[in-house]
This record gives structure tokens, sequence and C-alpha cells, in this order.
């Protein structure tokens, strides 16, 4: 089955990697960084960067172990049967409820952004209805539209930050770690919640045309976000100081606000504009993820009825909470259940090792 | 599988009607009241009321075939705050008032001295009007400045928008604009910041000087004078004038034009005492040199001069940074920003006693002048 499909290279894999990381958290990850870690929060946004980075290549390791399979089989075959399914079920769950919270952050955000008076109920479902379209012509079509999106969306935030470098004072920088290292790796954890997405690798091995280059595609495709947030907390403390940062809601469009060139009136605008398309990839990906997880798990093999099945519960839990707070709270169960996902593969990957499952023979042999 | 494939497209095309018929947001042009400046004032009666001028433009006028003669009208609203005066516009005209263009927002004296703190929050949260509007201070009311009359129909708030752009890039004597962002970011830090002054002297303006913020409330004037030496302190140096008299043997006067100029300002602690340490560099040609026709070899002419221009920049500096420590008690400079980063052990242990440490600190200045031309004509 997998393999009549042509196969992902591996700039595809990395464009994928960067947009689905690359999305929602854009918008506020200033003010996350900042919080805890205040001055150092560039610091501490680049070490969680370099955590990530070390949990992507453990991924990485595990699905080379297992080079036809997705995690859904192969955490079965690690697991038990049982095990396995639950650990799974979970899985497919976690994805189900993060393409709903990042869609109701979306809608939210462009609520007050840009659409003050449309119903955030036709936002969100003309999302789905695009990503429905998009996630239903497989994994290639998804790819394929990363490719195109990478440059417009990068592109918008790189502009925000060059367009703001010379605001920087650098004097803010002086006292750096003046509080020590304790806040910063504090600080750590929380930022690494906002390089989630790379859970997608557990899935793509199987559609990617050189395998053996995965590994630095996988990692490719997360410098660029690490670099980009860097930078981007870099920019805005320097501008703003932290304590203004960590006060503001949306803290990057407020520096995409700043910026004021003769023939773009409102760069924020256009901003948000490119920064849909981020939100799109990332959304395409999770429910790509949540619905191959739940098809597998059926043991069935066309995962199209599933998407269909998932929109309408995506839309049902993206429409239940009432408020801000509720969406927060929401973002936090949601943030802490992926980076327990992301943090399963270190166990699973020694008890692969352990159990003799997987890895090169097991790889020729099939 | 043919009637699956019509149903589908049937369906698409019923879509389609839902999805692209009409836009929630759509506002036609002529609906909306576009609000180009802000004043405002406390009100007359009633203690915490305040009283918020509008001034909205019309596009009528500024289309080639204008029927309307006059392109902008101001509207007064007293309320509680900013938000029931926007909302009360709504019950005076047929067109919905945005804030999306607009361009100054000025607070009158009165207003900036008493009310100023809580009634900010509205300008900080909302999202219709853009970070980089720029704020000044009126001394009077401010809504005397929205209903100047400039000639040849100019509108107000377009005119002193482009002053607070511009017109600090010229003259030493007037400071650059504050932007709502900013003042946002100076609440949040708790540092005092100046904003420029804007007064009506007999049906004239004049936007010199500024108005010293503390705790985000008005707590003095400064007048041209004082805010030059204020922006050597504060580095934001750009283009201006300087004037300097000349001593007997010289001649009478001298007028340098500066453009290019270079300051930096940084804490220094010895001995458990701030010194304010600045270094500047001004680079400037000659244009005016009022005396009497005399030989004086050229060289020695221009090293007097310019210690001359160093010693009346230092004084000037000096001047104003008293005033400021003396007077205000304020550090519009970001001294207080810069102390924290630069020393910040320091800071943790002194910062109860941050006024004392304040009061006692003194400056340390490094001029430098360089007169590069004299112009067309020699000395």
């Amino acid at each position: 089955m997998q393999n009549k499909q042509k196969g992902l290279s591996s700039f595809q894999i990395g464009a994928l990697v960067t947009l689905t990381i690359i999305g929602m958290n854009i918008v506020y990850l200033p003010r996350i960084a900042t919080e805890h870690a205040k001055v150092d929060g560039a610091l501490a946004t680049f070490l969680a960067g370099i955590l990530s980075i070390g949990l992507a290549i453990v991924i990485i390791t595990l699905c080379k172990r297992f080079p036809q399979k997705t995690i859904i089989e192969f955490s079965q075959e690690i697991l038990g049967k049982f095990m396995g399914k639950v650990y799974c079920m979970l899985f497919a769950i976690h994805a189900t409820a993060v393409t709903a919270y990042i869609l109701r952050g979306f809608a939210d955000a462009l609520k007050v952004l840009l659409l003050p008076s449309t119903p955030l109920e036709i936002t969100m479902i003309c999302m789905l209805l695009v990503i429905l379209y998009c996630v239903h012509g497989g994994i290639s079509t998804i790819v394929r539209t990363c490719e195109i999106f990478l440059l417009p969306s990068l592109l918008v935030i790189f502009l925000t930050t060059l367009f703001n470098l010379p605001n920087v004072q650098l004097f803010r920088y002086r006292s750096s770690l003046s509080n020590g290292i304790t806040p910063v790796l504090r600080s750590v954890f929380n930022v690494t919640i906002t390089y989630l997405g790379y859970e997608i690798l557990f899935f793509v091995l199987p559609f990617t045309k050189n395998k053996r280059k995965f590994m630095v595609s996988g990692i490719g495709g997360m410098v660029v976000p690490v670099l980009i947030y860097t930078s981007m907390v870099f920019v805005m403390v320097g501008v703003l100081g932290y304590k203004a940062t960590s006060e503001l809601v949306y803290p990057t469009i407020h520096l995409a606000r700043r910026i004021e060139i003769e023939f773009i009136g409102r760069f924020d605008i256009l901003f948000i504009i490119f920064w849909i398309l981020a939100v799109f990839t990332s959304l395409t990906s999770y429910l790509y993820m949540a619905s191959i997880s739940f098809t597998r798990l059926s043991g069935m093999r066309n995962y199209k009825p599933f998407i269909l099945i998932l929109v309408p519960i995506c839309y049902v839990i993206a429409i239940l909470p009432q408020d801000i707070s509720e969406i927060n709270i929401l973002g936090k169960i949601m943030n802490y259940a992926g980076l327990a996902i992301v943090l399963s593969s270190i166990p699973l990957l020694i008890l692969a090792i352990i159990r003799k499952k997987g890895g090169n023979a097991y790889a020729e042999k099939n | 599988m043919l009637m699956l494939k019509k149903i589908s497209i049937a369906c698409m095309i019923l879509l389609l009607v839902f999805v692209s018929t009409s836009c929630w947001d759509q506002k036609e042009i002529e609906d909306k009241a576009f609000v180009i400046g802000l004043a405002l004032d406390k009100a007359d009666e009633g203690h915490e009321e305040i009283e918020v001028t509008f001034q909205i433009a019309e596009p009528n006028a500024f289309a080639p075939s204008g029927e309307s003669d006059e392109p902008f009208w101001n509207i007064s609203e007293v309320a509680a705050d900013l938000t029931w005066a926007h909302i009360q516009l709504t019950k005076r005209m047929n067109q919905v008032p945005s804030l999306e263009h607009c361009q100054i927002i000025l607070v009158g004296e009165e207003f900036s001295r008493a009310l100023g703190h809580d009634n900010l929050d509205f300008l900080f949260r909302t999202h219709d009007i853009r970070r980089k509007v720029h704020v000044g201070v009126v001394q009077g009311k401010a809504k005397d400045i929205l209903n100047i009359d400039f000639k040849g129909s100019l509108i107000p708030a377009f005119v002193i928008s482009e002053m607070m752009n511009e017109n600090h890039n010229y003259s030493l004597e007037i400071t650059n604009y504050m932007d709502i962002g900013s003042i946002h970011a100076a609440k949040t830090n708790n540092y005092d910041f100046i904003l420029p002054k804007l007064v009506i002297d007999k049906d004239k303006l004049d936007m010199s000087g500024g108005g010293v913020f503390k705790n985000m409330h008005l707590i003095g004037w400064l007048d041209g004078v004082d805010l030059m030496g204020i922006r050597f302190l504060r580095g934001d140096v750009g283009a201006g004038f300087l004037a300097v008299e000349l001593p007997e043997k010289l001649g009478k006067r001298a007028m340098m034009k500066v453009f290019e100029s270079k300051s930096n300002m940084e804490p220094v602690i010895k001995e458990g005492r701030l010194i304010v340490k600045l270094d500047l560099r001004i680079e400037g040609d000659m244009t005016e040199i009022v005396r009497d026709k005399e030989e004086i070899d050229e060289t020695e002419f221009l090293c007097k001069l310019e210690e001359l221009y160093e010693q009346d920049v230092k004084n000037k500096i000096e001047k104003s940074f008293r005033k400021m420590q003396q007077e205000f008690n304020s550090d519009p400079y970001q001294l207080k920003e810069k102390l924290m980063n630069y020393y910040p052990k320091f800071w943790k242990e002194n910062q109860e006693t941050w006024d004392e440490v304040y009061r006692s600190a003194t400056l340390d200045l490094d001029v430098k002048v360089l007169i590069r031309r004299v112009g067309e004509i020699k000395h």
C-alpha cells in the first residue's frame, strides 16, 4: 500500500516538521518565554529548542528501527498488544484534541484581530472544511502544501523580526543571567511546549523516499523553528523589555503592529494573513495524525472515512470552552499531554532495545 | 458513480453560496466615521469625569468634487471613561466611529495631572488603535488644539501628527513622540518619560519642550533648552541647531548645524555612589558667525569655537540633569532601567532607596564637538 506512493523527499519532510511546529504558538511564544525566564527568555527558548531536537533525535532513532511502520503498529510490538492499544488510543485522542485546541485558539485570535463581527463558528467551520479537503488528499498533498507555504509564512515572520531589529536596545541584555540559571532551566520546560508538533515524525518514515536521510531532514526541520523562535524572543525583549512582553496576550502581533512602512499601512494584517497559512499546515498535520491513528487502531486501511468522523468531534471540542480562561486550561492539558507523548519515546526506545524489537536485521527481514 | 459525482458537485455549489455571498465584517466606507484625533481633558464639573473630543474626518471633503466645506468636525463627550465616551458617540451620529485611523492622542494638562493613570487602559487594550499613534501633552485644554483653524483648511490632527513625526529631526528643542506601545512599556516597567508639549500661543501652535511624566502622572514642564540637555542624555540626538555666544575678541555669536551626533549614557557605580557617565560626540557645520572682519588664524578659531561649544553643551546638560534630579526627582532617560541591567546586584540591594541614590548621583561628561565645515564663505 505505502509503496505505491512515490515517497517524500528530504526537503518535504523538513518543511512538514517546520510548519507543524510553527503555527498557533508563534503569536504567544514570547509571553511564555519571558514569563519565568525574564530577560533570559531568548536563552531559555534556545535551550528548549536544543532539548526538543534531542527528543526529535530519539523519536527518529526509534522510528528508524521500524522503517515500514508508524507508531501505531510498532508501539503494539514494543509494548504488547493491550498496552500498545491503550498507548495509541491516548495518542489518537491527544492529536484530535490538539486539532480542536489549535482551531479554537486560531478562531479566537482571528476574531479579536481581524474579523470582529464574523461568528466564531463560521471561521472554525470554514477552516475545518479546508483542512478536511487537504487531509483527504493524503500525506503527499499535506506535504506539498507545506512545501508551498513554507516560504511565505517563514518570510513574514522573518520580516517582522528584521524590521524591529533597529529598535533593539542592547543594554537590556546586560543583566542576562543575573538571577542565576535556575529560572532559565525552569522555564525551559514551559517553552519546550511551544516546540510541540514534531510528533509528526512518528508517522512519516514509511512514506519517505530516502530513509537514510531521515535523520538529517528531521533535524533540519527542527533547526528552523529554533532559530526563528529564538530571534523572535530576542528582538521582543530588546524592543519592549521582558515585563511588557509578558503582559501582552499576542506579543508577536504587537511586534508586527510596531512596523510602519510607507506602502504597507498595516503590517500586522499581512502578518496575520500569512500566519493563517502556518496555522493551516499545523492543523492538517494534527488532523492527519489523529485520523491515521484511529484508522490503524481499528485495523482498517482506508483512513478517509475517519476524517469525516473526526471533523465534527474536533468542532465540538473546539466550541466547548466558554471563555479565554477555559481555552487556556484546555491548552495546558494539551501541552502537558503532548510533552508526555514526546517524552514517551525515550522509554519506548529503551524497551525496544531491551526486547530486541526492530533494528537493522528486522528491517531487512521485512 | 456518475450520480455521486453530480451530487457532490451540486453540494459544492450550494456550499459556495454560503461561503462566498457576504462578509460579516464588511462596512461600507461611507458608513464609517474615521476618528483621526483624540483629545482627553478633565471635565469641568464632576470629579472623575473626563471630556473626550473626537476629531472626525469628513471623507467627502477629500473627493475631487467635494461638496463639504469643512474637512473635519469635532465632537466632545463627557463620560466616566473612554469606552463610554466612544459609545456615546453612537447616540449622536448615523455612522460607526472607527479608531483605526487615529493619528494623534492629546492629553490635557489637568487630565494628565489628576487622572492619567486610570484612564488609558482602553487605549492599551483595544485592538482598533494602532500602536504607533502619536501622543502629546497640551498645556491647557487639549481640545483647543484640535479646534485650531489652520490656513488652507489643513486638519489639525494631521498637522500635529506630521510635526511629531518629523520635526524632532530638525530641532533639538523638540522631543520625539511617544506611541501607545512605548507608553504601555513605560507603564509596566514603571519608568518616567517625556511627552512633547503643545501649547497655543496667541493662536499659534508651539511644540517645543515637553511634559515630564512620573508614575503616569504629569509632574512638570520643560522648556526647549531643558529638553535639549535631556535629549543628549537620552541618546536620541539627531540633527538640529546649536547657538553659542562668543567672547568679545572673537565676535558676537555663532550658530552651528548639527548633522550627526552620537551619545552613550552609562551608569557607573563607584564606592557605592552612582555616577552618570555620558559620552557625547557632536559633528556639525557652521551656518552663521556674527563678528567684525578681523584676521584670525582659522585653525585657532575653530579650536576655540569647539571648546566654547563643548562648554556650552556641558552647561546645558548639567542644568537639565540638576533640574530633573532636584526639582522633579525623575529620570526620563531610562537611567533606572540601565542601572537595573548594568548592575543587577547593586539594584537589588538599593532598590528601596533608589530616590536617594538618584539624588546623590553625579554627572561625568565627556563632550566632543567637531566642526567640519564653515559654509560658502571663509570666516
